[in-house]
């Protein structure tokens, strides 16, 4: 039984820290470190995407493709 | 970081500039390299100089121009659209200022692959595109300035990453060298005069000749190797307060240490000083900057075996920490003494260029082709190839540099045991004994290219494999008051501010002041830096804090990065430019050109002679012993451009005048290896049949008077005859001497005329001078001319 309640004070016990941690970490956001910066060219938050340029080099080459599947098929 | 977020959008960047630079650093790079190659074979068989427009004297300028300005200010500008639109999670501000800052790029390097093969230049190291050029260059500078500066102010992250700062201190210190540099007063639309002369453009062309290294090829570059090297290392900078402590110390040391390029000359000592104590000042940032790269990479230095970017990157950072040892070791005067004019000075350089320079294109180019393209590259063993081929192409240039410069420096500079004679008293056997090292530099070099056309055709490939894409992503937009918020008052009127001014003013008072006011700065300077310091451990967070803030907001950054990089500027030319030409003379006052003796000096800054002649006999024994006697100041005082060189393939010629009749030159000229056999000087038969300049040969004389050359009124007509009939003079002595048949109209006879004149002088009224000069040194000249450290005696 002992082992039991020293196990729920264990978990609640890192429970606890961890929100505290947690909360300040948050709160360490705001008065930021200047190290974090360091962390911005590694900052893809977002996963990138990458979409077909249509400027007038692209149009060239998608006709160079497009011949040359076309080519290809002939 | 900071801000709260209020809406989340999609950018899609512009990634199409990026690719349209990048391609155009490849092609321009080999085109550069290529000419390096020609040049450098040049050097070895002089038969390769095919023409006048393909002779070494017109190609050498367009080699280091094709170079720096095309292939590193491509690259520089491919990665700086890449990344500023990352760190601003923006896209950049206007399409249409990127398409013209691309084109208009395009254009001048076109401008200028035409203008240098023909002979028009402007005469000054990496400044002789024509003045039509340098505006273009202006507004295409400021077209991108102003993209840049509208992209940071549309920014979506509060923070400025590091690579912006040095974005910053690029764009602003560029703009202010070249604008400064490039002041002329045009004569045609293809010639100008600097307003500069002597001594004053000596200062001013190496306050941005040294100052392009600094500014143009190296901070851009730091700036891409703080984003692009984290990005391939997949970890973050080692230590972000370690580049804060790179990038001040770094843009505010740079920009005083040009005058270590003119180390023993005419210069005065305190410039000389100066220059010599920043460039050796500059190893501790430049260090600092090369320890932040190379650890960026810890714990991931298996890398370095598998990644070809990784190794590009590492190698680069290396040479760059190899290359800024080896400045300031070349700026100590003693070792100066032995570099300068010699190809230990062109290894040093290459060094930086191809090792540094190229190779952080190269690792940026391969890193990112494939997220341009959508695809992979086509293939790691082609590039790694191309890494070791690049490394071997580079350590056989430099390594035949050293041993060049340092034998050939060595020969020169031997005297006799008794110190009255030199041991090697030809130039030309010095020159016969580094044959060798300037065939291994063909060697080198072309490796190097190979390595570049390989990456060529490696990019080439991946781009017919993958397709153009623009890669988009979701950011959060950030309100405009959550950015650059900071005031006035908050920026400028704070204790870090006026520390680092009142330390300066200080510093600069002891420097400037009188003999005893200066002693009283000093020790103000000293209890002030003391109270300083108290003070910053007291509140240092109020510092930290105010650095803070001052990462998020542009504008009041880029003017203290402005402030930075003007003082030094400020304080080594004012004092120069200021003081009046009749302080500006030593002894020795130069004899005006007469107008044909002007024509030829312009056929000679035309033909690039200075490429490998100087004018400037160094306060050095074996110097005086093989040119004559020292180049005093007043001796250039006439001389826009001013023509002291840097290098010397062929012998000074500060003294040339007199030394042979009009019929040494003739032959000479026609064919160097009939006078000096070894010689590798190029033929020149078309300035036997070309003529001078007599259309606006009277404006280039008003253009002179303007700025300053004590001509007689003259009209146009009065100009022309003035010339024609000392070329008949001319003309008539070469037939005394047996050279018939040619014309007082000539190209020839005007550089013959030009050449007699050199080391021509009057002696001044040295006593009527300090008449008029009040007693003790005033405020602010004490430092400037004449040079206590130079005596001063009367010529006789």
């Amino acid at each position: 039984m002992e082992v039991f309640a020293v196990t729920i004070f264990m978990s609640l016990a890192f429970a606890v820290l961890f929100a505290v941690l947690f909360l300040g970490e948050r709160a360490r956001r705001k008065h930021h470190s200047l190290e974090q910066d360091a962390l911005l060219p590694l900052d893809d938050a977002s996963p990138a995407r990458r979409g077909p340029d249509s400027g007038f080099f692209t149009q060239r080459h998608d006709q160079y493709h497009h011949r040359k599947d076309h080519d290809r098929v002939r | 970081m900071t801000s709260t977020t209020t809406a989340k959008t999609t950018i899609e960047f512009d990634d199409r500039t990026v690719r349209r630079f990048m391609i155009a650093s490849i092609f321009w790079g080999i085109v550069g390299m290529l000419a390096g190659v020609f040049i450098a074979s040049q050097l070895n068989f002089h038969q390769l100089n095919l023409a006048s427009w393909l002779s070494f004297g017109r190609l050498r300028p367009l080699h280091t121009n094709a170079v720096i300005f095309a292939f590193v200010g491509n690259m520089m500008f491919a990665g700086i659209y890449y990344s500023t639109q990352r760190l601003c999670k923006a896209r950049t501000a206007s399409d249409l200022l990127s398409s013209i800052h691309f084109w208009g790029w395009q254009l001048i390097i076109v401008a200028a692959a035409i203008t240098l093969p023909l002979g028009l230049t402007r005469g000054q190291e990496y400044a002789e595109l024509i003045w039509p050029v340098n505006i273009a260059v202006a507004v295409i500078w400021v077209v991108f300035a102003v993209n840049f500066f509208w992209t940071l102010a549309r920014r979506n992250e509060p923070s400025l990453y590091v690579a912006l700062w040095f974005y910053i201190g690029t764009i602003i210190t560029v703009a202010m060298l070249y604008i400064v540099n490039h002041l002329s007063i045009p004569t045609s639309w293809t010639h100008s005069y600097t307003i500069f002369a002597g001594v004053q453009n000596g200062l001013v062309q190496w306050w941005y000749g040294h100052n392009a290294v600094a500014f143009f090829l190296t901070t851009p570059i730091l700036g891409i190797m703080y984003y692009f090297l984290p990005k391939a290392a997949e970890r973050p900078v080692y230590s972000y307060r370690l580049s804060i402590v790179h990038f001040w110390s770094l843009v505010f040391i740079y920009i005083w240490a040009g005058p270590h390029h003119l180390l023993n000359t005419a210069l005065p000592k305190w410039l000389q000083m100066l220059g010599t104590f920043f460039s050796l000042m500059l190893w501790v940032p430049s260090w600092g900057g090369m320890l932040n790269g190379l650890l960026t990479l810890r714990g991931a230095w298996d890398k370095l075996r598998t990644d070809p970017v990784v190794k590009f990157f590492i190698a680069a950072v290396t040479f760059y920490g190899m290359a800024t040892f080896e400045g300031p070791l070349l700026s100590i005067p003693a070792v100066n003494a032995l570099s300068h004019y010699s190809d230990w000075t062109i290894g040093h350089v290459h060094a930086g260029a191809m090792g540094w320079k190229g190779f952080m294109a190269a690792g940026m180019f391969y890193w990112l082709t494939p997220r341009l393209y959508g695809t992979k590259l086509h293939s790691t063993s082609w590039a790694n190839f191309h890494f070791w081929i690049g490394t071997v192409g580079i350590l056989v240039y430099v390594g035949s540099m050293w041993v060049s410069g340092i034998m050939q420096g060595l020969m020169l500079n031997a005297t006799t045991p008794d110190g009255t004679a030199l041991v090697y008293p030809n130039f030309i056997d010095t020159l016969t004994s580094i044959r060798a090292m300037m065939g291994f530099r063909i060697i080198g070099g072309s490796l190097y290219l190979a390595g570049m056309l390989l990456m060529a055709l490696n990019i080439w490939m991946t781009i017919r494999k993958g397709s153009p894409v623009n890669e988009t992503r979701e950011v959060a937009v950030i309100e405009r008051s959550q950015r650059d918020t900071m005031g006035l008052k908050e920026a400028f009127l704070n204790d870090p501010v006026a520390c680092t001014l009142g330390g300066m003013v200080l510093v600069l008072a002891w420097l400037f002041l009188p003999p005893g006011a200066d002693v009283v700065a000093l020790v103000c300077a000293g209890v002030f830096i003391f109270l300083v310091v108290r003070r910053f451990q007291k509140g240092h967070h109020i510092w930290s804090r105010w650095h803070d803030s001052l990462l998020h907001n542009w504008l009041p950054f880029t003017v203290l990065s402005f402030v930075a990089v003007v003082l030094g500027g400020l304080v080594q030319i004012i004092p120069t430019v200021m003081v009046s030409r009749a302080k500006n003379v030593e002894d020795r006052i130069q004899q005006p050109y007469t107008p044909l003796e002007l024509a030829g000096r312009d056929i000679y800054v035309s033909e690039g002679c200075y490429n490998c002649h100087s004018q400037m006999i160094r306060t050095m024994l074996p110097d005086v012993l093989r040119y004559g006697d020292y180049s005093r100041l007043g001796e250039s005082i006439y001389d826009h451009p001013y023509q002291w060189g840097s290098k010397r393939t062929g012998p000074d010629l500060a003294r040339e005048g007199g030394k042979y009749p009009h019929s040494w030159h003739y032959d000479h000229m026609k064919d160097p290896r009939a006078i000096s056999a070894g010689s590798n000087m190029p033929a020149y038969p078309h300035l036997f049949t070309a003529k001078f300049d007599q259309k606006t040969l009277w404006k280039k004389v008003a253009v002179m008077t303007r700025l300053g050359v004590p001509y007689p009124a003259m009209t146009a007509t009065e100009v022309k005859t003035a010339a024609i009939e000392q070329g008949i003079q001319i003309v008539k002595e070469l037939e005394g001497q047996g050279r018939v048949g040619t014309l007082p109209d000539t190209q020839i006879v005007a550089l013959i005329a030009y050449l007699q004149k050199l080391g021509k002088f009057d002696v001044p009224d040295l006593e009527g001078r300090l008449k008029g000069t009040p007693a003790g040194m005033p405020f602010p000249l004490r430092p400037g001319i004449p040079d206590e450290h130079r005596a001063a005696t009367p010529a006789k």
